[in-house]
């Protein structure tokens, strides 16, 4: 039977391995070395630290600051600067990213990404994408549901799912069904159709189209600010606002009483108080608070949640057993907290479950069971091999010489990274029955195999050397955090093979790496040999070749794409 | 390819190295499964040309019989009906209840549809169809109703029936096709990803998803690895063993549909790049690589049965139509791209020899409500008509007309199954047998027999094996044999168009000269008797010739003294 009760050990190699990949973006070698001995509870709590707040992003070629609020400055612009500000905003993130380091906060804002994920090319605003991921770090070991009210109200999502084209006499239903059916409460099984007013419905059992309709009436009547300069109090950023008389009266606000469906117990929400068609800001804003309420006091709100954790750290397949023994203890947990999330990440990720250790197998079930995105192969790889790459406050014009063609092999690998196909988002993150092996196809494999060649190439397309990006494998393998000694070719092949791979290979396998790949044949003598005529030589062709060969292999194996 | 290990590696599983065709014939009739298909798999193909984000199908295909209600649902997106951009009136051979027209940029559909090459389906949908994008695609795309769940697709249950061994396979079940190996993935998905369509239960899906195979090919020549050959009994071996297939399904195909697309070589025929009129998005036209594609590996001798082509951008609930102009914009375009890139296919296939055996259907998640909102968009609806194009598409309109007056919630109501088309297809298309028809697509009961493959809508031509096509064409395109004839101081013309348009109809002796204009005038369509007077004209044999847009014909007339 799975469980959520604690893992009652400490951590070897492997599960501090597998902790600190399905976590973070990924770890190196001194960082598994570092959490190997501790307890779950012990590990988890060095995640789950609070993290400062990155530095927004900063204008490439001045350095000055394009976002500062409290100066004034509310939307980044590149007044007259040739920079392209929403592709500048985005290997900003990239960069959050790679040096995000043993912490779970920004592989939770990537979560919040792919479940609120928004089109660059819809809202073509990348103010609205900035705030919109500063709210995500605001809340991503916090409160979900605040979040979800404050996406009804956030720039980039207005802009997305046509909201502020939803008026009170012409409903504009695209973010009410989406709030229902991707954001919150999710699709039940479907039902039979009921009659309401004389008009069919096809429902779900979670909820009808009705409560589309009601939904979106709640939600009539919001507006984007494109100045940016309405802040919301509780988190400082930037929202959008309500069509408002200088009265506060809301102009385009659905006034009427919205009935919900027996999903939702009949509930009916309205406004108090009601002249010449109109109510005050502050009665539309609570019946959206109050909507959000409704949604989120639904028990199947909270599995919704829960699934779509439990598929992002521990496995895709969600079975009966797994619904019953992890997912409703689970959505009690989110529940009991008031959808804080840092409770039930804590409970989850030092789970004898998330361990494998509920059963008496230990090693069938989670690890190395989730196909890397793009984002977690890419990043992984920089942040293992601890390659320079810029900083995204100091070193801003170096971001996309670095991050553009990275940014450009990721597309090619399925991840577009705010351009997703269609408004669900990534299709690996939601798409049944086989999610995260929407990842992998004959294509995409193929182009996560070569991005070996991206880092080590020392130089970039235009033939000048890579200030970022590259790696240097005998700088590598020369740093003893990182290879015990570079001389002996199987301790070589066994300290990678042992950090990169989420799973212990075969023995047919290991001889491949070591006898195909490093040693082309020659014996460990022959290496040893060749590792002090570089060293005494100073010449590394010869030994650099084969590392490169031998880093290019473990990269571009079916086991480096698990984690 | 620096890699052989997939084929060493089936050498050591399997004694026969059957990939390289060195098996006999004799010993392909005692397996049953072999010798099904020799005997049934009649080659054809199918595309499946998918709208993503829910077609708006009455601003496609406008019912012009009901225009007043039609223009009252949707005021600020309604295709007009005069003017030079109205809609283009589609067949007026049919009944008045049933008269369509389509959306102005669709001149390529209506020429196709008069050359009997289209067939239009009203009011598909399922039953208790919902709004939702993602579950209206998986259903359409897994093949069941609205309760169900499937983790395979119709197209991949198919394929795995016909090529079960696919990807790889052992020596008593293999994917041949007569007496050639089958070397061709029995799917491709034109892209890079892999949709639901092709999978099949608990397996590797039955397809290959392929933008360029020559990019594609040069990839794999830069990736070198060794082949796993024992994966752990785990959730981590699967996934491995998942991955191990597509790198080696990879390799070998990626090799072959090069070999494919080479032998292919370019097209004679010009496909569109753009959409004419200036308009704020989607001006590039994406499907016309696509299908260029599909023809050049048809025309290459691939054997693929199924092709899977996506068009994006239907999504339209906002600014689905210029606010100046609803003939203009977004939807327009993409009308237009779909016309276009279809026509340009079509003429590809014919030039290349293949169009015998390729049809085309549309699909979408749901169509758009008849009513429309106030952001010159539309929202999420039911019923949408669906199209099939192909020599052998049983040309006409189906279903009969929406009507506008009984709406469901502002939406069309369900009218055909999409299963009632889609049984026909692959029985009466793909060749598929009635049971294994209800296997695909997971008939059960008697109840739901009756209702799907039962009560098919006769979207193929059943004389596709032998007969001809022309019948539709001469319905509404005809230039008879004039009364009297021979003629002597006076004939008559009779012919038919089902076009109003600029109609010529000239003279000419035999040397190829014109010798008289008999009409140069705009007729209205319909049936037309032109009284000739031919005194005053040497005896002999004349040509008279009938143009009308792009119908000509010519028949002999003889005059005598």
């Amino acid at each position: 039977m799975a469980s959520l009760l604690p893992f009652n050990g400490t951590l070897d190699k492997r599960l501090a391995g597998h902790l600190l990949r399905r976590a973070t973006f990924g770890p190196g070698k001194k960082d598994i070395d570092q959490f190997t001995g501790l307890t779950p509870a012990q590990a988890v709590a060095q995640l789950l630290q609070e993290q400062e707040l990155p530095t927004p992003p900063v204008n490439p070629l001045s350095g000055e600051p394009l976002i500062n609020p409290e100066e004034g400055i509310y939307k980044m612009t590149s007044d007259g600067d040739a920079v392209d500000i929403e592709s500048n905003f985005i290997y900003w993130w990239m960069a959050q990213m790679n040096n995000s380091g043993n912490n779970i906060t920004e592989k939770m804002v990537y979560f919040l990404h792919t479940h609120f994920t928004t089109i660059k090319s819809r809202i073509e605003e990348p103010t609205a994408l900035y705030y919109q991921i500063a709210l995500f770090r605001h809340y991503a070991l916090g409160d979900f549901k605040t979040l979800c009210l404050k996406m009804c109200k956030d720039n980039a999502m207005l802009r997305h799912l046509d909201g502020i084209q939803n008026v009170k006499d012409n409903p504009q239903e695209n973010f009410g069904r989406e709030l229902l059916e991707l954001y919150s409460i999710g699709k039940g099984n479907q039902i039979d159709s009921e009659e309401v007013d004389g008009e069919s419905y096809a429902n779900y059992t979670t909820y009808t189209e009705q409560d589309v309709k009601a939904a979106t009436k709640v939600l009539s009547g919001w507006d984007e600010d494109t100045t940016f300069e309405t802040i919301d109090p509780d988190t400082g950023l930037s929202t959008g606002k309500m069509k408002a008389s200088a009265q506060l009266m809301t102009t385009q606000h659905d006034v009427s009483t919205k009935t919900f469906s027996s999903a939702f117990q009949n509930r009916q929400i309205g406004p108090t108080l009601v002249e010449n068609n109109s109510t005050t800001v502050e009665d539309a804003e609570a019946e959206l608070a109050e909507m959000i309420d409704m949604i989120f006091e639904q028990e199947a709100t909270a599995k919704y949640i829960c699934r779509k954790l439990y598929r992002f750290f521990v496995y895709y397949e969600i079975t009966d057993e797994i619904e019953q023994d992890i997912i409703t203890p689970l959505a009690q947990t989110l529940i009991a907290n008031d959808y804080v999330l840092k409770p039930v990440l804590e409970e989850l990720l030092t789970s004898s479950h998330f361990y494998d250790s509920d059963d008496n197998e230990t090693n069938n079930n989670i690890v190395g069971a989730i196909i890397k995105s793009p984002i977690e192969l890419v990043t992984g790889i920089s942040k293992f091999f601890n390659m320079a790459m810029p900083d995204p406050e100091t070193e801003a014009a170096d971001l996309e010489a670095t991050y553009a063609p990275i940014y450009e092999e990721m597309i090619y690998q399925g991840l577009e990274l705010y351009e997703p196909f269609e408004v669900a988002g990534y299709s690996a993150y939601h798409q049944a029955p086989v999610y995260n092996r929407n990842w992998i196809s004959a294509n995409y494999l193929a182009y996560r195999y070569v991005f070996s060649e991206y880092i080590l190439a020392k130089e970039n397309e235009d033939g000048e050397s890579k200030t970022f990006g590259w790696l240097d494998v005998i700088e590598f393998v020369e740093n003893n955090q990182n290879v015990t000694n570079p001389a002996d070719a199987e301790q070589l092949v066994t300290d990678l093979v042992t950090y990169m791979f989420p799973e212990e290979i075969t023995d047919e396998r290991y001889d491949y790496f070591l006898n195909t790949v490093l040693l082309d044949g020659l014996t460990s003598v022959m290496w040893d040999l060749e590792w002090s005529t570089y060293q005494s030589s100073g010449d590394d062709t010869a030994v650099r070749t084969q590392i490169e060969a031998l880093i290019t292999a473990i990269i571009q194996s079916p086991e480096f794409q698990l984690m | 390819m620096k890699r052989r290990n997939f084929l060493k590696r089936l050498s050591q599983a399997s004694a026969t190295p059957f990939f390289l065709g060195g098996m006999p014939v004799s010993l392909l009739a005692n397996n049953h499964q072999l010798a099904r298909m020799i005997n049934e798999n009649n080659g054809n193909v199918l595309v499946v040309l998918q709208m993503h984000g829910g077609n708006d199908g009455l601003n496609m295909v406008i019912p012009v019989s009901q225009y007043s209600n039609y223009y009252n649902l949707r005021p600020n997106i309604a295709i007009p009906e005069s003017g030079n951009r109205k809609y283009i009136e589609l067949d007026n051979t049919l009944p008045d209840e049933d008269k369509v027209g389509v959306h102005p940029d669709m001149l390529g559909v209506k020429d196709l549809y008069d050359r009997g090459r289209v067939g239009i389906v009203h009011g598909v949908s399922y039953e208790n169809a919902n709004g939702s994008h993602f579950r209206g695609r998986d259903v359409f795309f897994m093949g069941g109703g609205y309760e169900d769940t499937y983790r395979s697709g119709w197209m991949g249950r198919f394929l795995d029936k016909e090529y079960p061994a696919y990807p790889d396979g052992d020596a008593s079940n293999l994917p041949y096709d007569g007496q050639n190996a089958m070397k061709d993935p029995p799917g491709l998905e034109i892209g890079r990803g892999v949709s639901l369509i092709f999978r099949r239960d608990d397996s590797f899906p039955m397809s290959l998803s392929v933008d360029s195979p020559v990019a594609f090919h040069d990839l794999l020549e830069s990736i070198d690895q060794q082949s796993i050959t024992s994966f752990p009994d785990s959730n981590y071996g699967e996934e491995l063993k998942y991955i191990m297939d597509m790198d080696e399904q990879s390799h070998v195909y990626g090799e072959r549909l090069k070999e494919v697309y080479d032998k292919g070589g370019e097209s004679s025929i010009t496909y569109p790049e753009n959409y004419p009129y200036a308009t704020s998005q989607a001006l590039t036209n994406p499907l016309s690589g696509q299908f260029q594609l599909i023809a050049r590996l048809l025309r290459g001798g691939i054997q693929t049965r199924f092709f899977l082509v996506r068009i994006g951008g239907f999504d339209t609930h906002a600014n689905q139509v210029e606010s100046y102009d609803p003939t203009f914009g977004h939807h327009a375009a993409l009308m237009y791209h779909i016309s276009s890139a279809v026509q340009a296919f079509q003429a590809d296939l014919r030039a290349s020899g293949t169009e015998d055996k390729v049809m085309t259907i549309t699909m979408s998640e749901f169509g758009r409500r008849a009513v429309s909102n106030g952001s010159y968009g539309t929202d999420h609806g039911d019923a949408w008509p669906l199209m099939a194009f192909g020599k052998w598409v049983n040309p006409g309109v189906f279903g009969g007309t929406p009507d506008l007056s009984n709406l469901k919630s502002g939406n069309l109501r369900m009218q055909v199954d999409y299963r009632q088309v889609l049984t026909s297809v692959m029985q009466n298309w793909m060749g598929s047998p009635y049971d294994e028809v209800a296997d695909v697509f997971k008939l059960d009961t008697d109840e739901k027999k009756a209702a799907f493959l039962d009560n098919q809508i006769p979207i193929v031509n059943s004389n596709f094996v032998t007969g001809t096509s022309d019948e539709f064409f001469n319905d509404r395109f005809r230039l008879n044999n004039c009364f009297p004839n021979p003629a002597k101081d006076e004939t008559v013309i009779n012919f038919y168009i089902n076009n109003s348009g600029q109609v010529k109809l000239r003279l000419f002796n035999v040397e190829g000269k014109e010798v008289k204009v008999m009409v140069d005038s705009y007729l209205q369509f319909g049936e037309h008797d032109i009284k000739v007077n031919v005194r005053g004209l040497a005896p002999g044999m004349y040509i008279y010739k009938l143009e009308a847009g792009k119908f000509t014909a010519s028949r002999k007339m003889n005059i005598v003294s």
